[in-house]
């Protein structure tokens, strides 16, 4: 069974037709990129995905599991994390309680037992706080576990916001437009960890981008949508040579 | 001049807290044997109340127009200096000399003794020395009461509008709940009422239930707090203050509308309860639950906002969809907030019903409401020891200032609006007095290396 699958998905806002007929099988541990022009309806599928939207028609399903009509933390806890186009953090917060906040689904004592500091509460906490130090200790940035996010350089948000997402426990890996704001050398940094987060945590990823020279480099599969409809499907270099995608991205005459 | 100071700033900041509360609890006895005498001595014509703040103001002339005023002002500096000679020989003095003496045996008992027992000997010396001093005037007893309310309601409050950053202005909506419930619970037990008649328990029983009735009265208040709760779902910021504000309004109108309870006149014979109380023990009882309230209040929103759970809420004011989006379910998060701040909402409620003797409902209006919110944002969003201290600051200010009759409101809120000008962030903005002063300084914890049995160099 695929880990996830899209069918007829669709979506209206009011009478704007966002996407329409979105399909994808994405199989265990694949990586495949979503492009598409500005507008195109990249993100609102993000969106329809993770409960953010109810889609209009259609279902999603996680290892066969119907997501349409739950609510975005129960989508997060069964395992879909995701990173926001323009950063999200909990910016007043420090690095560690942004890790630790992410395992809201994993706790299971009750209020009474944070109010009452229990034992269970106790081995819960120090379990939490492990495994974001832990993630942390993975990409570096243990020795800013104490900082605030806001002060934290733009890159290093980035990075933040990732663990963020990983600390989510997911199967499935959700990037919107991760290398946003980056210079070259950044992105050829970026294309590395996500190559490498891939391997280290066992994931399927799924990125948004609309520079295509981003993802040309590590996805497997590209998928190709402009005004919500999906354009074309296929390899990297399927996907450059294939007339419909130059003319959405480049315009009617090929300038 | 400036090295002389700092050598005083240095010595003063090694005593350990413990020190200077035993001082104060020395001063207070010094007060008791000699506070009168002096008082009469120097010609304060007593004990002064406030340290003599209040009386000093009351020294002002604002009957007699601009020149009556002006005319007072000797009068009230010549006032101000003899209280303050009180304030030095009486607080002053003893506290120091007793807290400078203290301070080396008490370094040595913070490190011997386990942290819980030092957290237990600083209450019950803090409880002492507010007992006492409180003791002498009836009036500041009084007061200090009002301050533990006061700490209470701000405390919970700045749950919903510091950690959680959602703006709700109608807290003395749940603490009118929790003040009717339990004062008609414990009036109804125990006393003579004449809604009520006989009292329905014996008055031992006043000793055990009043505690229990203080819950219940907060639970009441928390039930009600669901009603704003479930509206937060769907709207936030400003359209969530107006469904508070119209909840607060909604509670008072229906107090007023039941006749049986007393209908707009207001409630009364607490005093009953309390006379039950200390008929069978006595001891300050209301004294004693305000300050475990106060203590309970504090450990439970504290524990609550540092466990990953409660910080939930954090995540919500920083950011409601991606906390949402990244696994924090934030419609149980807020039904949690509400709750508990409309629990000891209601508690606070109870014990000021009994503190005061008398509710009615034009108690519990919006500008109960307001008084809570400016202490929230006088001591900080999301800090719970700068809540602590505005609600005992303010409390103390209104108290102070009375003699300065309706100037007293215009002092008290052009000092907010200097506030929201100069430092918006409040006194403590967002931090806890512990990111100031370290628990080890404070001794209220074992400094590591003391625990390693490391004695470092004398200089």
């Amino acid at each position: 069974m695929p880990l996830l699958q899209i069918n007829h998905l669709t979506h209206f806002f009011g009478g704007l037709r966002a996407v329409h007929d979105f399909n994808l099988n994405l199989e265990k541990g694949e990586l495949i990129g979503l492009i598409g022009p500005n507008g195109a309806g990249k993100t609102t599928i993000f969106n329809l995905i993770t409960g953010a939207y109810r889609p209009s028609q259609g279902d999603v399903r996680l290892n066969g599991d119907n997501l349409v009509g739950l609510r975005p933390h129960q989508i997060t806890g069964k395992g879909i994390g995701r990173t926001f186009q323009t950063i999200r953090l909990w910016n007043n917060l420090s690095v560690l309680d942004n890790i630790r906040i992410a395992q809201f689904a994993q706790i299971k004592y009750g209020v009474m037992d944070s109010i009452l500091r229990t034992r269970r509460y106790q081995d819960e906490e120090k379990e939490i706080k492990k495994r974001s130090l832990e993630l942390l200790e993975v990409f570096n940035l243990r020795h800013l576990a104490d900082e605030i996010v806001t002060n934290l350089p733009y890159g290093q948000q980035r990075e933040v916001e990732i663990v963020r997402a990983l600390a989510t426990k997911p199967q499935l890996l959700l990037l919107d437009e991760p290398a946003a704001g980056m210079n070259p050398g950044e992105i050829d940094a970026l294309l590395k960890l996500i190559q490498w987060i891939r391997q280290e945590f066992d994931l399927t990823i799924w990125i948004i981008e609309h520079q295509m020279r981003v993802i040309m480099g590590i996805c497997e599969r590209i998928k190709v949508i402009d005004f919500g409809e999906t354009i074309a499907e296929g390899t990297p270099d399927e996907i450059q040579s294939n007339p419909r995608v130059l003319k959405a991205y480049l315009g009617e005459e090929g300038i | 001049m400036a090295q002389l100071l700092r050598r005083i700033k240095e010595l003063l900041g090694h005593i350990p807290l413990l020190a200077y509360l035993l001082g104060f609890l020395a001063a207070t006895s010094v007060e008791i044997a000699a506070g009168r005498m002096f008082g009469l001595l120097i010609g304060l014509g007593g004990a002064p109340a406030f340290f003599g703040v209040t009386a000093s103001f009351s020294r002002l002339n604002l009957d007699s127009g601009l020149v009556g005023f002006l005319l007072s002002i000797p009068s009230l500096l010549h006032y101000v200096v003899l209280a303050l000679v009180y304030d030095v020989v009486i607080y002053g003095l003893p506290t120091l000399i007793v807290a400078g003496v203290l301070a080396k045996p008490i370094r040595w008992l913070v490190s011997a003794l386990p942290e819980w027992l030092t957290g237990l000997i600083h209450t019950v010396t803090l409880f002492l020395s507010l007992w006492i001093w409180g003791s002498l005037v009836g009036y500041r007893l009084l007061v200090v009461m009002y301050i533990g309310v006061n700490i209470i309601m701000t405390t919970s409050l700045n749950l919903i509008n510091g950690y959680m950053g959602e703006f709700s202005c109608g807290h003395a909506g749940f603490m009118a709940v929790g003040a009717y419930v339990s004062s008609l619970l414990t009036v109804w037990l125990f006393t003579q009422d004449d809604v009520f008649g006989a009292p329905a328990l014996s008055a031992g029983w006043s000793i055990i239930l009043f505690p229990l009735i203080l819950i219940v009265g907060g639970i009441a208040a928390a039930i009600i707090g669901l009603l704003v709760a479930f509206p937060s779902f769907k709207t936030r910021g400003d359209y969530l203050a107006i469904v508070t504000i119209s909840v607060n309004f909604i509670i008072k109108s229906a107090i007023e509308n039941i006749e049986f309870i007393g209908g707009p006149r207001g409630f009364m014979g607490m005093k009953g309860v309390l006379k039950t109380m200390a008929s069978v023990i006595n001891i300050p009882w209301l004294l004693i639950w305000t300050f475990i309230g106060v203590l309970i209040t504090l450990a439970v929103i504290y524990n609550f906002v540092s466990s990953t759970k409660g910080k939930g809420v954090v995540a919500i004011r920083e950011d409601e969809i991606a906390a949402e989006l990244m696994s924090v379910n934030t419609r149980h998060t807020k039904v949690l907030a509400f709750t508990i701040s409309s629990f000891f909402a209601g508690v606070a409620g109870g014990l000021f019903g009994h503190v005061v003797g008398y509710i009615n409902p034009s108690t519990f209006t919006i500008f109960k409401s307001t008084e809570s919110l400016v202490m929230v944002y006088l001591g900080g969003m999301g800090s719970l020891t700068g809540s602590v201290l505005s609600a005992s600051i303010l409390t103390v200010a209104m108290e102070a200032l009375r003699p300065l009759e309706v100037w007293k409101k215009v002092l008290i809120w052009l000092m907010l609006i200097l506030l929201m000008m100069f430092r918006r962030e409040g006194i403590m903005g967002g931090k806890e007095i512990t990111d100031f002063i370290s628990l080890e300084r404070l001794g209220l914890r074992r400094s590591a290396k003391e625990v390693k049995g490391y004695a470092p160099a004398a200089d």
